[in-house]
């Protein structure tokens, strides 16, 4: 057993520090630090070219993509790092986690060439087609058909709940290409350009950032078969396989970790006395975080020794969710009404805290993975 | 003993007016418009008497107040509610008039972070035990808050002490307990209606117990909420000696259910409880910034344990 970083991660993690601490001094925060909204993204295309330039954008890729061979450990530190500070790379965190690795494993050289320099080079927005009004938890039931025309497919219907939708350049979108088969067959992945004709973006205002999320409306919408990622009809487990990367690479419990501390600092600073429930309210989140990171390390492990998934990763999402909001109730224990200030660190945090159970897939589906893959309990 | 739990039938008339009110001045979803206390609304409540509860001149007692804002939380509803009511039980009659009419708001609170500042005329200094009428020393400086409510950091400068503010913080937290346990007995209501609409895995989300256990259990405490703040309410008009504990135990109470219940509001709903039109966030935003007034929490507690002999 090692539970100790190597020399070359701690002067990674340094190094890296004296850069944001260059690159994002003062002020970032506000708008700017909503990830989700315009501001943010913008942001992310100049942030996101500097670390590429540095080679911090897509270290952990093969050299054949523009990787130097970083570790997953190095990976976490970015993510960590990143994530702490608000995620400076705004949605392009998705590129570089899973959307990129997906086109890699799955995607034709022709498609490589296209979408993964750009990714690399920290200048593209995606976002994810998923949701549907009728299909949310149960992602299978999705109706948005695609159905074969020459070399293009024709696609109709509406996505739901898209983050970036009204800025992004592309879209990872999940379709039905088989309507007649079993639910989980029948879904393909198609890449498509977000000027395709066809396709109106609407924005839904949400209260965790301004624009948080869109929806959008496909009307014979033509994108070319050259676009479908994997084998047509075999999309789940290409979206199955993509996500699960997803689960540990938003390290959410960093930025919870860091609130805290900050939220800490300021209150030992300004003498405030701070009474025994909000000294239990803060030992009890910090005691979370520190649950969710060692669970979050336990996923990178594996994935450093390149053990398949296992539901450890399931483990962490939970332990975040429950960090994310015992560091919220925390806060408002230690700041009163402080913590209403719109736009602080404290409130986004309140706002995230109550999103986390939902974002990225629900809390309870999240438990009904661990009691089954976990506790090996039975599905009914 | 006897127990009734029930309002009366002018408290419940009261009640119901409260609520036409706010259908009226409502969205439909409750106060989702950006207007953070839209004229018509906080004039309607004037005119209904609302405002002024509690005092000498407008009549009514904590009940009436209780009873009111159980159905200004279930709808959401903005404004200095639980302000106006501490102020009424500290403010002579001519400093409580414009209040009590709607054509000034009162500001009470712990400076420098002051409720409603920017808007507010009347200023009331309070800590766990004695208030202050004060007034702003130059303009108080604009925060947005996360519920959308204009608040304002300023200098106050006391004007003349207002005495033992006992009695008015266990109005104040006895009104926040009522509108928090309306807000969440609310959000119980909606999500369960939700629950049973919403269709995932060919059938209501409600037949999965990770989606009705949660409900249930909130539907507890929400109850035992909202019966501890017609308790507090009932023994602040009794003038029973345990009235100031009794406030502070609804108070925490409501807090710990409300806050609970918007969480399970969020999870029910989903993404559509993170809309601004949607019917959960405005009111979940609320709920946190409710559960902070009219004192903080901490006195809450040590006013518990001060009525155990701790």
């Amino acid at each position: 057993m090692e539970f100790d970083w190597t020399e070359e991660d701690l002067s990674y993690r340094s190094e890296l520090q004296d850069f944001l601490a260059e690159e994002l001094p003062g002020r970032w925060e506000g708008a700017t630090a909503v990830l989700g909204s315009a501001d943010n993204a913008e942001y992310s295309r100049r942030f996101a070219g500097l670390l590429a330039e540095k080679g911090w954008l897509t270290p952990h890729w093969p050299a054949e993509w523009g990787g130097t061979g970083a570790t997953p450990w190095m990976l976490a530190v970015l993510g960590e790092e990143l994530w702490s500070r608000g995620e400076p790379r705004g949605p392009q965190y998705m590129n570089v986690n899973w959307i990129g690795p997906s086109i890699m494993a799955h995607g034709t050289p022709e498609q490589c060439q296209r979408y993964l320099p750009p990714i690399a080079a920290g200048d593209v927005i995606w976002c994810q087609g998923f949701s549907e009004p009728e299909a949310g938890t149960d992602l299978a039931s999705l109706r948005t058909r695609a159905v074969l025309d020459g070399d293009d497919y024709v696609v109709n219907g509406s996505k739901i709940w898209t983050s970036y939708g009204d800025i992004a350049d592309h879209c990872y979108l999940l379709v039905r290409t088989d309507a007649q088969a079993e639910r989980h067959r029948g879904i393909s992945v198609l890449l498509m350009a977000m000027d395709s004709p066809g396709l109106v973006v609407r924005p839904i205002p949400g209260m965790v950032g301004e624009h948080s999320f869109t929806e959008l409306f496909l009307t014979d919408v033509r994108v070319p078969v050259a676009n479908r990622l994997g084998p047509e009809n075999e999309g789940w487990s290409v979206v199955r396989e993509a996500l699960s990367f997803e689960r540990v690479g938003a390290p959410r419990w960093a930025r919870a970790a860091h609130v805290l501390d900050e939220t800490v600092r300021g209150a030992m600073e300004q003498g405030q006395s701070i009474d025994p429930v909000a000294v239990e309210a803060v030992g009890v989140a910090k005691t979370a975080c520190e649950a969710a990171r060692m669970l979050c390390y336990r996923v990178i492990d594996e994935r450093a020794r390149d053990l398949p998934p296992s539901p450890h990763a399931n483990v962490a999402r939970v332990a975040m969710v429950q960090a994310e909001r015992l560091v919220a109730d925390a806060c408002a224990a230690l700041q009163g009404n402080e913590i209403m200030r719109y736009g602080s660190d404290s409130d986004l945090q309140m706002r995230k805290s109550l999103a986390a159970g939902v974002a990225a897939g629900t809390y309870e589906v999240q438990l009904n993975l661990v009691s089954r893959r976990h506790l090996r309990l039975p599905k009914n | 003993m006897s127990l009734d739990l029930s309002y009366r039938s002018e408290q419940s008339e009261l009640a119901r007016s409260v609520d036409g009110l706010c259908r009226r001045c409502g969205t439909g979803a409750g106060f989702t418009d950006s207007d953070p206390l839209p004229e018509q609304y906080w004039r309607g409540l004037a005119e209904l008497g609302v405002l002024g509860l509690g005092t000498a001149a407008g009549g009514g007692g904590a009940l009436e107040i209780a009873a009111a804002m159980e159905q200004l939380g279930a709808h959401g509803a903005p404004g200095p509610l639980v302000g106006t009511f501490t102020a009424g039980a500290l403010l002579d009659p001519s400093e409580m008039e414009p209040i009590s009419d709607g054509s000034r708001l009162a500001s009470v609170g712990q400076p420098p972070l002051m409720p409603w500042a920017t808007e507010a005329g009347v200023f009331v200094e309070i800590d766990s035990s004695e208030a202050w009428l004060s007034r702003p020393v130059g303009a108080p400086e604009p925060v947005d808050t996360t519920a959308g409510e204009p608040w304002g950091r300023a200098e106050l400068e006391r004007l003349r002490p207002l005495g033992d503010a006992t009695a008015a913080i266990a109005l104040g937290q006895t009104a926040a307990a009522a509108y928090l346990a309306g807000a969440a007995q609310n959000l119980v209501e909606i999500a369960s209606q939700y629950a049973k609409d919403r269709v995932q895995f060919n059938r209501p989300i409600a037949t999965f117990q990770a989606i009705s256990h949660p409900l249930a259990s909130c539907s507890v405490s929400v109850a035992a909420s909202r019966i501890m703040a017609r308790g507090a309410a009932s023994a602040i008009d009794d003038g029973d000696p345990d009235a100031p504990a009794a406030a502070a135990r609804a108070r925490l109470s409501a807090v710990a259910s409300a806050t609970a219940a918007a969480y399970q509001a969020h999870q029910t709903f989903g993404a559509i409880g993170f809309t601004i039109e949607g019917p959960v966030a405005h009111v979940s935003l609320r709920i946190r910034q409710l559960s902070l007034q009219p004192i903080p929490q901490a006195s809450a507690r040590a006013r518990i344990l001060e009525s155990l002999g701790i």
